[in-house]
């Protein structure tokens, strides 16, 4: 079975690609220890220097080496992105699986709640929670980046609840579950092992969807002010310091927008390629 | 979702502008119109990055408002030029005790305007529209946010006839002149006094200025056409002025690039790179602002839910930690390679104006005697290059000598500081941690919340800026009276600073119509601040406008803004 997964999913030339690019860019990004300087040291008379062969992608306002900075950004971009996407994937599990597999009124006040984390307007749900969750006198909320991460979880968990949700309202009248069913099978185990293992496929395209979309809400965060706070590097602060340079230094800019376009190109590729591989009724002819 | 799209079209506008030199923004065609006396010099294109909310000044919540109103509704009984002195507008001459306009206690001002002024729709402008100016902005329920300074003062208004206002005061008030250097409300084109905020007049107001609202388009462009009925014979020169309304610096500056506007506001390139990529279309002006960067410190422990300055803060409240933090900051660096010369350097408060005061920096940068200080004051370098109290005055043995330092989002110059000073600070082992807040947020109420005022933070950074009448500001941010508490939630001594001298001096500046008395009083205060270090100032911003060379007869006025003296504009 998961052989099979895999030969249909290469096959699927340019998610192949892109699964490559992923693992290279998650592997720089996780050895950007060995970049050539340290992100946040400063040299401010070697301010904003084209790229050359000391600073292969040129320096910023305060004289720090952009590809450094591209290098420790891509760690939080991409740590954003997988535990965010985890996050809302495992509370949209919990709450479509619960709420697609009993019914009834359980049903009804899970969804009206998901309806109603859909009907708020992101922005300000990100400012006020974002405002609210640094206020707490917590450890863990000092760091900026678990603000960021909880923010992005909490604001789109909505997607694969309404998915998950939907596949149970059809597993659970099939016969391979009543089967278990008469055979004594507990809530618990016919969620687990048998309903669950069906809707793998779907919940991880819709998984890469979401990280693609992650990655873009943190670059629109940190954009705004709201994400990751400075000194520390993201693609999305990069980007959005470069916006008055761009006649003097237009890589500021290029370089953090190409790094988020392929990783989300990338991301995008992957999600069509596991449709496919994961689809029983995609036929492919040899 | 939103911020996807908002995202992705961020990164293509950056791209595209990067190739193409950017588009958008319409050419506006200077054809000269044909129009009775005056006019006929065509339409000048000015950028804005921001759109107003309102044209009445006494509402502005933003410093944009300004730049588009003093090109309209602006136009008072005086002005301030760009020398920082008062001029008549609409009033014959400045009432002083010398002509009798201002009584010899200083308690009635006398105004005599100009003869045959006409509002802009052509009825009469006459001494009771500056009876109903009064009246409105002494009104507490009007809803003015800035400018009403004075006009609790204000106890009896008399209108003689149709040119004098005579004014009777409660007690004496130095800033009688300021006043009325924002414009004047006609009492037949607005509204009750309470109901000022929902007035037609702030979006379209009738005006005595020298343009008029003719066409606004939301999120697009503000068109304004030249007065017919303007105080000044044969000005405007201009037929109309637009407003185009540009948030994107590159897409501004191409404008400017293909001549599709005349004035800029606010450009985001250095001087040097806007003047040699615009050479021979466009040059970019500085002038000193009155925008005045500091770092404030909070004298009381943050984070207790007292707001007083009953408690010491554990790590600020130790003078020699805020002296080794002004030694620790490299200003010239800061302001010549980081800011490029977009500001000047700038020690105390009062940095501007007939009240400048200039005084030495006390504690400039030096490393070594930070480091020394910080060894002296109980706190020992740490093995990951912080500090930790040992033996230190207030804070407990063990804590990391590690700081909030909280800014406002979406500005930055201010961010580029914050960077640069958490470098600074590292050098000397003081960890200083970012937490940048929206604008709202910081500059909140009392009641909201806002860690300013109810004292929840360490550092802040900011810039504050006043007029030419500087008592309100500055009383409210260092009289110890003005400390923020639940009794006192609109008090601005947010540092929670006690010191009886600065008390006194500010009384005194407060009380007296003498300039000098007042200047000396005021830097009794810039001293102090360098004394006791509740604040450290770290540079002064220039304003900066880029101009089109075709454009003459304008005026730089750090007192006024963009579109000030619009009336003696003219093309080549």
């Amino acid at each position: 079975m998961s052989r099979l997964i895999l030969r249909r999913f290469f096959k699927h030339k340019l998610a192949a690609i892109a699964v490559s690019v992923l693992a290279l860019l998650v592997i720089v990004s996780v050895f950007a220890g060995f970049s050539p300087y340290n992100p946040t040291d400063q040299a401010p008379t070697n301010s904003l220097k084209a790229p050359d062969s000391t600073h292969w992608f040129g320096t910023d306002e305060l004289g720090r080496d952009v590809f450094s900075r591209i290098l420790y950004g891509g760690r939080v971009s991409l740590a954003v992105g997988l535990v965010s996407t985890f996050l809302s994937i495992l509370l949209g599990v919990v709450v479509g699986a619960l709420s697609g597999y009993f019914g009834g009124w359980l049903d009804s006040a899970l969804m009206r709640i998901t309806d109603a984390f859909l009907t708020f307007p992101t922005i300000f749900v990100l400012i006020l929670l974002g405002a609210f969750l640094r206020e707490q006198q917590l450890f863990i909320l000092q760091n900026s980046i678990v603000v960021v991460i909880i923010i992005i979880a909490a604001l789109s968990w909505m997607w694969p609840a309404r998915l998950v949700r939907g596949l149970f309202l059809v597993l659970r009248e099939k016969e391979f579950v009543t089967a278990s069913r008469a055979l004594g099978g507990s809530d618990a185990r016919l969620i687990v092992r048998h309903i669950l293992p069906n809707c793998v496929g779907p919940i991880l395209v819709s998984g890469t969807l979401q990280m693609a979309s992650a990655i873009i809400t943190e670059s629109g965060l940190s954009y705004l002010g709201f994400g990751v706070q400075p000194p520390t590097p993201t693609w999305g602060s990069i980007l959005s310091t470069a916006q008055n340079q761009v006649f003097r230094a237009p890589w500021l800019g290029f370089f953090p927008g190409f790094m988020i376009f392929i990783t989300v190109m990338a991301i995008n590729y992957i999600g069509d390629g596991l449709r496919d591989a994961f689809d029983p009724y995609v036929i492919h002819t040899e | 979702m939103k911020l996807r799209l908002f995202t992705l079209f961020v990164v293509l506008g950056l791209i595209l502008s990067a190739c193409s030199g950017g588009g958008g923004g319409t050419a506006e065609a200077t054809e000269p119109a044909a129009s009775g006396e005056g006019g006929g010099g065509g339409t000048v294109v000015l950028i804005i990055p921001e759109e107003p909310t309102t044209l009445n000044y006494y509402l502005a919540d933003a410093a944009i408002v300004r730049q588009v109103a003093d090109s309209t509704s602006m136009t008072g009984l005086v002005t301030i030029d760009e020398t920082g002195n008062f001029v008549p507008v609409l009033a014959q001459e400045l009432p002083t005790v010398e002509n009798g306009g201002l009584s010899k206690d200083y308690l009635t001002v006398t105004w005599k305007l100009k003869e045959g002024l006409k509002w802009s729709d052509g009825e009469p402008l006459t001494s009771d529209d500056v009876r109903f100016t009064v009246e409105v902005l002494s009104n507490p329920n009007s809803g003015a946010v800035v400018g009403t300074s004075g006009y609790s003062f204000v106890s009896n208004v008399e209108t003689p006839d149709d040119l004098t206002v005579i004014l009777t005061y409660s007690e004496p008030y130095p800033g009688y002149l300021d006043q009325f250097a924002y414009g004047l409300f006609p009492r037949h084109a607005t509204g009750t006094p309470e109901e000022m905020s929902a007035w037609d007049w702030n979006r379209a107001p009738v005006s005595a200025g020298p343009f008029t609202v003719s066409n606004w388009e939301s999120g697009k462009s503000i068109t304004l056409t030249r007065n017919p009925n303007y105080y000044e014979a044969g000005k405007p020169y201009l037929d109309s002025i637009v407003f185009e309304i540009v948030p994107e610096p590159a897409a501004q500056t191409a404008m400017m690039l293909n001549g599709e506007a005349q004035m800029h506001l606010w450009p985001g390139e250095f001087k040097e790179d806007y003047d040699s990529l615009l050479a021979g279309k466009a040059k970019q002006y500085l002038l000193p602002g009155i925008w005045n960067m500091s770092i404030d410190f909070n004298l009381s422990a943050p984070f207790d839910g007292d707001p007083t300055a009953v408690t010491p803060h554990p790590i600020l409240g130790d003078i020699r930690v805020r002296q080794a933090i002004a030694q620790a900051i490299n200003y010239q660096s800061l302001q010549q390679d980081v800011l490029r010369g977009g500001v000047s350097d700038s020690t105390n408060p009062f940095a501007y104006g007939w009240y400048k005061c200039d005084l030495p920096r006390k504690y400039g940068y030096d490393v070594a005697a930070a480091n020394k200080l910080l060894d002296e004051a109980g706190w020992a370098m740490g093995d990951d290059g912080i500090r930790v109290a040992k033996g230190a005055m207030y804070a407990k043995d063990g804590t990391r000598l590690s700081l909030e330092l909280q800014g406002y989002t979406a500005f930055d110059p201010l961010q580029l500081t914050e960077e640069f000073i958490v470098e600074n600070l590292k050098a000397v082992g003081i960890e200083a941690r970012i937490q940048n807040y929206d604008f709202s947020i910081i500059f909140g109420t009392y009641e909201d919340n806002s860690p300013r005022a109810v004292g929840d933070f360490d550092m802040l950074i900011f810039d504050r800026g006043f007029t030419t009448e500087p008592q309100g500001y500055n009383f409210d941010a260092y009289h110890s009276s003005r400390i923020t508490t639940a009794e006192n939630p609109t008090g601005g001594n947010y540092f929670r600073w006690v010191n009886p001298k600065v008390d006194a001096a500010l009384e005194t500046a407060g009380s007296s119509f003498d300039i000098e008395t007042r200047k000396e009083a005021y830097c009794e205060v810039g001293q102090a601040v360098l004394d006791d270090i509740p604040q450290v100032y770290l540079y002064l911003f220039q304003d900066n406008y880029g101009i089109a060379d075709n454009l003459e007869g304008y005026t730089l006025n750090t007192w006024g803004s963009m579109s000030w003296g619009v009336q003696n504009w003219k093309l080549k």
